[in-house]
């Protein structure tokens, strides 16, 4: 050991932190010069009272509640915030399986999708768009079928026989097919079997439009005329082609069975 | 894969949206309270008409188009009017070709006409619950009809009905299509009116219903799940032609239903067990 490192291995030594060897090679020193050993005892008791007088420093009780209270504070603040909520919702929403992630976020897809749609959708068709709050004095006069059929029913129930050419007229110039059934269904219910009246049907189905009522005029014809009438009725109507073709169908059905009936 | 599936997922929900009402488009029509009976008619050349009561007085009327954008089809062909024959009634009708509907008014009368010339147009209306409504489809569409108080009528060519919870006299007819009325709410206290020339008509009432049913189905059949020996008493005749003319009655008789269809099955239920 040299003089000059006496110091450092006296401060090391005061402190405790020398190991035995150094302790002892300081010890050997200190026994060869005692101005240094004098210097050494100055130091030790110096060092000594040192210790006694100043007592170690500790966190005051408010430095402490303060602490804990800052410590409560940033931890609340680190729970409530966004990353920490969405991470907490995504464990408690997608914890269950990857399918059930993935189909939420297509469907929030879906949802992103339809409102960034009509956002966008400032090109949609234009149509111009007319009201009139009264119309022309020589608009035409509205009536529902319902009406209408109300009408046949009631002029059924009131005049009986008396109103076939009412009915007539209406199956000649009625457009709605219901109407025009109601007053068939009336005509045929309220009517014996004429000469004219079966005209008046294969007339009606020569020019009738409606394949419905094309097929209750042919029932009307075969349920008033004879059977040998029928037969030839419904042969001039096949001849014609004008029928519906399904019509066609129920007529090369229905014929077989009038011409057995007939034969018998 | 999964990211491209996204995509095209969002791409189709954009698309989609783009079908969404746009309320600009909609004429909003305030119907006078003093009428007690408004009567809605539509007239459309082609596409489904929907028309639903509601319990405001105001009459909300919407057309959409879809392929092609009626813009687009005026584009192709500058000539806005024509004409044309009605193969139907031989008429020679005139067509306006102008993207437009009118509304007209006259007394308790709204006539809601389209002069859409186009295909895939469709009309959406809303009226009051208490108005009669009338809709006629020249050609080819659905029409859709629900929660009405007043009469209803409904007649296209090509095109299903369906017609649900209305109260008063209802007249139906298709040529080609299926007729559907459910009434399963409430037994109906009017006549009822239904033809359709090929199309299956199904009928849906309560069990206690009363009813007077004239069914005609050429070369259907008829189906009910009302127990004959206790529900329905029937009259049929024995010659062949009437016999597809089945006349009975429901827990007695009461409302008449007269329901034809050529070809085509009649269904008559009610949703009870």
């Amino acid at each position: 050991m040299k003089k000059d490192d006496f110091s450092s291995y006296l401060m090391d030594k005061l402190a405790g932190e020398l190991s035995e060897n150094q302790s002892r090679e300081l010890d050997q020193f200190l026994n060869t010069d005692k101005d240094l050993q004098k210097d050494y005892q100055f130091f030790s008791s110096a060092w000594a009272e040192m210790d006694d007088q100043f007592e170690d420093a500790e966190p005051s009780n408010r430095l402490s509640k303060n602490f804990y209270r800052q410590l409560a504070e940033v931890q609340q603040q680190e729970e409530k915030s966004f990353q920490n909520r969405w991470s907490q919702l995504r464990e408690q929403l997608f914890s269950v399986s990857p399918l059930s992630r993935n189909l939420s976020f297509g469907l929030f897809l879906v949802a992103l999708g339809f409102i960034v749609g009509g956002k966008l959708n400032k090109q949609t068709i234009q149509v111009n768009q007319n009201f009139t709050a009264t119309a022309p004095a020589e608009a035409e006069q509205f009536a529902m079928s319902t009406q209408k059929i109300q009408h046949i029913n009631a002029l059924y129930q009131q005049n009986g026989g008396k109103s076939v050419e009412e009915l007539k007229e209406i199956i000649e110039n009625e457009t709605n097919t219901n109407v025009r059934l109601a007053a068939l269904h009336c005509l045929t219910k309220q009517t014996n079997a004429s000469p004219s009246l079966r005209r008046f049907y294969i007339q009606q189905l020569e020019k009738e439009q409606s394949p419905l009522l094309q097929v209750e005029l042919l029932n009307s014809i075969i349920e008033t005329s004879k059977t040998k009438e029928s037969i030839t009725t419904m042969e001039s109507m096949l001849a014609k082609q004008r029928l519906n073709p399904i019509v066609q169908e129920k007529i090369k059905k229905d014929l077989p069975v009038l011409r057995a009936s007939y034969v018998q | 894969m999964r990211n491209l599936f996204a995509i095209a997922l969002f791409l189709v929900a954009t698309q989609a949206s783009f079908a969404q009402i746009n309320e600009e488009n909609v004429t909003q029509i305030e119907v006078d309270k003093t009428i007690k009976n408004p009567i809605i008619l539509v007239y459309h050349s082609m596409g489904d008409v929907n028309v639903r009561g509601h319990k405001s007085d105001k009459l909300f009327v919407y057309a959409q188009e879809f392929l092609p954008s009626i813009t687009e089809l005026v584009n192709q062909n500058k000539q806005e009017v024509f004409t044309l024959l009605d193969k139907y009634t031989n008429e020679t009708i005139k067509v306006n070709r102008t993207p437009n509907f009118t509304v007209l008014q006259k007394d308790s009368v709204f006539k809601i006409e389209t002069n859409v010339f186009s295909y895939n147009s469709n009309v959406f209306v809303m009226v009051p619950e208490r108005s009669s409504v009338g809709v006629n489809v020249k050609d080819m569409g659905n029409i859709s009809i629900d929660h009405v108080d007043g009469n209803v009528e409904a007649n296209t060519q090509r095109g299903n009905v369906f017609i649900k919870d209305a109260d008063g006299v209802i007249s139906a007819s298709s040529v080609y299509g299926n007729i559907i009325g459910d009434f399963s709410n409430k037994a109906r206290k009017n006549p009822l009116f239904i033809s359709t020339f090929v199309g299956n008509i199904e009928i849906i009432v309560p069990k206690a219903s009363t009813n007077s049913i004239l069914a005609t189905s050429e070369m259907g059949k008829f189906y009910s799940n009302f127990e004959e020996s206790d529900q329905i008493s029937m009259t049929a005749s024995s010659t062949p032609i009437k016999n597809r003319k089945i006349n009975f009655e429901i827990n007695g008789g009461g409302t008449e239903f007269v329901i034809n269809t050529f070809k085509g099955d009649i269904y008559l239920r009610h949703l009870s067990k």
